[in-house]
């Protein structure tokens, strides 16, 4: 587990005792990713990059989070938000 | 005494009626009256209605909440709005047996109501701008990512090309495995139960005789959200993408946000808008409604002295409240927190090795949860967090004032700013004393670089409900809404960008909301204020643009509304942190 590619709210949810099994987040790779970084991410479950796109979204288990922040290409996993109406 | 549940103008109807005797015929469709047509009552309050009486009146019912309206021998039509209020069409002999039926606790004549939309639409030329140019956003999406829509709703018919309903079980859509698609007959079987989608869709796209929408040509597409900003990212891939494959442009809406970001643009959702956005694909986002809350906290920390930020929780208020906060990268701070009763955590370095940066405190009842990791690889920046959270499962936090204490222990003095966040529908957990700051309170997705940010401007401040009161909102006419949120953004880059009318606003009501009932103007239309209603405004503007000239990149939209706005009494160009580069006016498109 890379710590420093976790946005501060995942890692707060991964440090909960009673946390949960799997997080929604955003997975951000950086624009030079080297392709079998990216097929890495692929086989760990996340959605092929289209076009000119840097972050996708993915369900993601504790082990996973863990395994896609080693991955040299991921820059950031960042937790969900939920948002208001405005 | 029946006559008591009568209110006056209906008495005085009814008095007229009696006094003339004339025939009453039986009630029919054609017969239904809203009494205040009368030219004469035109915006007048209890006055006695001229000659000739009508034969049959349009009443509102205030009951019991959980009665049962029957009127089985009589011709008295009735239709429940929400629990407690009917509607009624009676027949002018009728309505003293009405009013003393055991249920009813009130009969009220309905009024003819001014729309209020039609005024937000003159208020910035809309239709002489639409009439000009001959535009209805035919030939353009019209994204709403929200709370889905009221289909059925008359204002939409036909128009809409697809649901996304996101909180169904489901196998989703290719930009996500979740929630279930639907089109045709079937996109009914989403439903609006909050209402807030149904009324901003109105706003951006409805058609409607009194109280129509900006571009009431356009096509539909909604996403029924779950909230979580990333199924709303999903959400803007999708409608591109439907845009895409039906050869068109499209803008989308999102009248929602949050604060739990750098207030900069860097977060992943304004990232998505920013990489998703191009010629012919707009999004266009509300600047906030928190100009009036001090969630926003700043402090300057130098060297041998803590800085300290107080923060307030209110009784009862909130079961769980973070605080996130945001500086400089050249500095290096330890953060502590103090509970109301005085105890201190221990001061909390930055964890930037290997190993959580995540520490958990008990103090006075309360899990004290602070997060201190190295820099954000988003912007460089560094972020902590503090969560606060009873030590009894589900109980409120403790209240009072508490403090986020904050030293220096390396580089530059820094200014750190803090945004509180909390789990109630608004914002409760709130900056007090010297650290509280009115800026820098338009967050994700407002803060994204290529999204079109929007104030809210009060062009009403007067309604009459359709019980027949009048009602007001405490805000200026002619003014920026006192609660429109204030850029700009923490990298100091202007936001809003523009404002429109967004209080107080009548647009489509879906059927299955249940809204205070003096928010109720009509059948199918109900009043609502807010940075919600002032996007979708522009969005429909920005949809008759894209009907014009359907390449427009976000920078050309952009551009044309910036130069299209004015701030009131200030020079063309000018800019400020609540009215971004002020009102837009469709004249000048």
């Amino acid at each position: 587990m890379d710590y420093q590619k976790l946005d501060a709210k995942l890692n707060e949810a991964l440090a909960a005792p009673e946390g949960p099994a799997t997080f929604e987040v955003f997975v951000e790779i950086t624009p030079d990713a080297a392709n079998d970084d990216l097929e890495r991410l692929v086989r760990l479950g996340l959605p092929r990059l289209q076009g000119s796109q840097s972050v996708v979204t993915v369900r993601l288990s504790r082990t996973l989070v863990g395994e896609v922040s080693d991955v040299p290409a991921v820059r950031q996993v960042r937790l969900s938000r939920r948002l208001r109406h405005s | 005494m029946s006559t008591r549940k009568i209110d006056p103008r209906l008495l005085a109807l009814l008095a007229a009626v009696e006094t003339t005797n004339p025939p009453v015929p039986a009630p029919g469709r054609g017969l239904r009256l809203l009494a205040a047509r009368t030219p004469a009552h035109r915006g007048t309050r209890r006055v006695a209605p001229a000659a000739p009486p009508a034969s049959a009146a349009r009443v509102f019912l205030e009951a019991s909440r959980s009665a049962t309206l029957d009127f089985p021998n009589t011709a008295t039509a009735v239709s429940k709005v929400v629990d407690g209020l009917w509607t009624a069409t009676v027949p002018l002999d009728e309505v003293r047996t009405l009013a003393s039926h055991r249920a009813v606790r009130r009969v009220t004549l309905a009024r003819r109501l001014r729309p209020l939309l039609d005024k937000a639409l003159p208020r910035v030329h809309v239709p002489q701008f639409r009439t000009a140019n001959a535009l209805t956003g035919t030939r353009v999406i019209v994204g709403v990512i929200d709370s889905g829509i009221d289909a059925k709703h008359a204002a939409f018919a036909g128009r809409i090309l697809r649901v996304w309903d996101q909180t169904r079980q489901g196998a989703g859509v290719p930009e996500g495995p979740y929630g279930v698609e639907f089109t045709g007959a079937d996109l009914t079987r989403s439903r609006d139960t909050d209402g807030h989608g149904t009324h901003v869709a109105g706003i951006a796209a409805g058609d409607h005789p009194d109280y129509g929408g900006v571009a009431p040509g356009a096509s539909i597409v909604v996403v029924r959200t779950t909230m979580d900003d990333t199924d709303i990212a999903d959400g803007i891939r999708y409608v591109f993408r439907i845009a895409g494959q039906q050869g068109v442009p499209a803008v989308v809406n999102l009248s929602l946000g949050g604060h739990d970001d750098g207030h900069d643009g860097s977060d992943p959702l304004c990232k998505v808008i920013d990489e998703a956005s191009g010629p012919g694909r707009i999004v266009c986002c509300a600047a906030g409604n928190e100009g009036d809350d001090n969630i926003h906290g700043l402090t300057k920390v130098t060297r041998h002295t803590e800085a300290g930020m107080r923060f307030h929780v209110p009784v009862g208020s909130v079961t769980e409240t973070s605080l996130t906060g945001w500086y400089g990268s050249k500095s290096r701070l330890e953060v502590a927190v103090r509970t109301p009763d005085g105890k201190l955590t221990p001061f909390q370095a930055i964890v930037d090795g290997t190993g959580s940066p995540t520490n958990r405190y008990e103090l006075a009842g309360t899990h004290i949860i602070v997060t201190t990791p190295g820099a954000d690889p988003a912007n460089g920046d560094y972020n902590f967090r503090v969560t606060l959270r009873s030590i009894t499962r589900g109980a409120h936090v403790r209240q009072g004032i508490w403090q986020l204490r904050l030293r220096l222990v390396a580089g530059p003095a820094p200014t750190v700013h803090v945004w509180t966040l909390d789990d109630a529908e608004f914002p409760e957990v709130t900056f007090t004393g010297s650290s509280r700051s009115d800026t820098m309170k338009v967050g994700s997705p407002g803060s994204a670089s290529r999204a079109i940010t929007v104030g809210c401007f009060t062009s009403k401040t007067t309604w009459t409900d359709r019980a027949g009161h009048e009602r007001e909102l405490g805000y200026a006419a002619g003014r920026i809404t006192s609660f429109s949120s204030e850029g700009p953004l923490r990298n100091r880059a202007r936001k809003p960008d523009v404002t429109a009318p967004g209080a107080i606003i009548a647009s489509a009501f879906s059927r299955f909301l249940s809204p205070d009932a003096e928010d109720i103007v009509s059948d199918d239309i109900v009043m609502m204020s807010g940075t919600s209603m002032a996007s979708p405004f522009v969005a429909g503007l920005v949809a008759l643009l894209l009907e014009r000239t359907p390449t427009l990149t976000p920078e050309q939209v952009k551009n044309t509304l910036k130069i299209a706005s004015r701030i009131p009494g200030r020079k063309a160009g000018a800019f400020d942190v609540k009215w971004g580069y002020g009102l837009v006016d469709a004249n000048r498109l």
